[in-house]
């Protein structure tokens, strides 16, 4: 008898766990966006993404060279008409971005802090 | 055991009910001449392409009016420059009308048409010389803003050697617009950022949006946090060219006719992205007090960063900060 009456009690516990599990499935989401990435894009599409930690070097469609070196990112080669792009100084932080317009490439930095750099 | 395994497909079934909008971003570099992002969050992939497309879609629509080379078959810009006849596009007509009141309200510092001068300047871009400085005084002879006519939904040229150039106002208006459609479209969170140009619309699922603003030589000056405020940048490092060793950058001064010289960079935080753009290229061509009233009379916030690299702020821009 005794037992009967507790096992609503039981229940509405249950439930609350339940709840609490969903709720830390739900914030453990959102906690995914660590770690530094350089992204590459050619005409607007995703070309590659990079960790900016490990250093590389990029070809992008022969047309612009990235190198990623000690947490920075540069355009060290183009061929495009200004330049402009490997006169760019070297971008590490989340937000900048360098951007060879003749030839439709952009590199970013991305995850964490600004979602734009103007 | 069963209880156990029950409260877990709970837990597991709750948290996939709530599906946390997530973040897409997509890149088009065949606009305005440069660079346009746009950010936003959504429930899938799908839902994420159709805004995109509806963004693209209305940005390239206005690309094709305001660009001065232009070649498409649309009216715009580039037909009036030539003296063509057409059917003006309500666009066209309405920034030409707001460019004749920013000429007015920024004496003279905003003039869209200064066509001639900026052509000429162009031109010696490209080929990587300089202006000749006769050929200069000759052209801003044909910037006369009360020669531009607006009757009947059209807009007429009086002065056939005069060009309009939308090159200060149209992407700033043009996100504006592009904003407001994706709004009426279902859009919930975003920030279309067009060229330096950014309009915010709701928040991120962690708050605010953060715009970088840049430090003119090099890294990060300071981080603005704004949602549904539009942040807009004019900086003398955005694009620029050099000769014999010396860089000129691409906001000329409407009365010197060369590059203005009183900013490295201003940053501009309004209500609405055209007006953000407007000002932002007359406060670069403005002595602090004349921009400080300008600015205070749009209820816009402010920062300017000066050639020694001190920084100057309107009252409310720190609480952006």
């Amino acid at each position: 008898m005794n037992k009967k009456i507790k096992r609503p009690a039981a229940d509405i516990l249950l439930i609350c766990a339940a709840l609490a599990l969903a709720l830390i499935i739900y914030l453990s989401g959102a906690k995914k966006e660590a770690g530094v990435n350089v992204e590459v894009r050619l005409g607007g599409k995703i070309y590659a993404v990079l960790s900016l930690d490990e250093d590389a070097e990029l070809d992008i469609d022969g047309k612009c060279t990235l190198k990623i070196e000690g947490g920075a990112a540069k355009i060290v080669k183009s061929d495009c008409p200004n330049g402009l792009c490997a006169a760019h100084r070297p971008i590490s932080r989340s937000g900048e971005a360098i951007v060879c317009l003749p030839n439709g490439v952009s590199v970013k930095i991305t995850g964490g802090g600004a979602d734009f750099v103007i | 055991m069963k209880r156990l395994i029950a409260v877990l497909a709970a837990a597991v079934i709750f948290a996939g009910c709530a599906a946390r909008p997530e973040r897409y971003g997509a890149v088009y570099t065949d606009l305005f001449d440069t660079v346009t992002e746009f950010t936003a969050y959504c429930s899938s992939r799908e839902e994420f392409d159709r805004l995109s497309g509806i963004c693209y879609g209305e940005l390239k629509r206005l690309h094709e009016i305001f660009d001065i080379y232009s070649e498409s078959e649309t009216y715009g810009a580039a037909s009036l420059n030539a003296g063509k006849e057409g059917d003006c596009p309500a666009e066209l007509y309405e920034l030409t009308e707001q460019g004749i009141n920013w000429h007015s309200l920024t004496g003279g510092r905003l003039n869209i048409a200064l066509g001639s001068v900026l052509s000429l300047w162009h031109d010696c871009r490209e080929k990587g010389i300089l202006p000749d400085p006769d050929e200069l005084r000759s052209r801003a002879g044909h910037c006369d803003i009360g020669k531009i006519k607006l009757e009947g939904g059209r807009v007429r040229l009086e002065d056939p050697e005069m060009s309009l150039d939308f090159g200060a106002v149209a992407k700033g208006y043009s996100a504006q617009k592009t904003a407001e459609l994706l709004i009426n479209s279902g859009a919930e969170s975003f920030a279309l950022n067009v060229g330096g140009n950014v309009i915010t619309y709701g928040e991120k699922p962690s708050g605010k949006w953060e715009i970088g603003i840049e430090s003119p030589d090099g890294g990060i000056f300071t981080t603005v946090k704004v949602a549904g405020e539009c942040v807009v940048t004019s900086g003398d490092y955005q694009r620029w060219y050099e000769v014999d060793g010396v860089r000129y950058h691409h906001i000329i001064d409407t009365e010197t006719l060369y590059p203005a010289a009183l900013w490295r960079s201003v940053t501009v935080i309004t209500d609405d992205s055209a007006e953000a753009d407007a000002l932002s290229t007359a406060l670069f061509c403005m002595p602090y007090d004349d921009g400080r009233a300008l600015a205070e009379k749009f209820g816009a916030e402010v920062l300017w960063i000066s050639p020694d690299g001190e920084a100057k702020r309107t009252e409310g821009f720190s609480d952006y900060e």
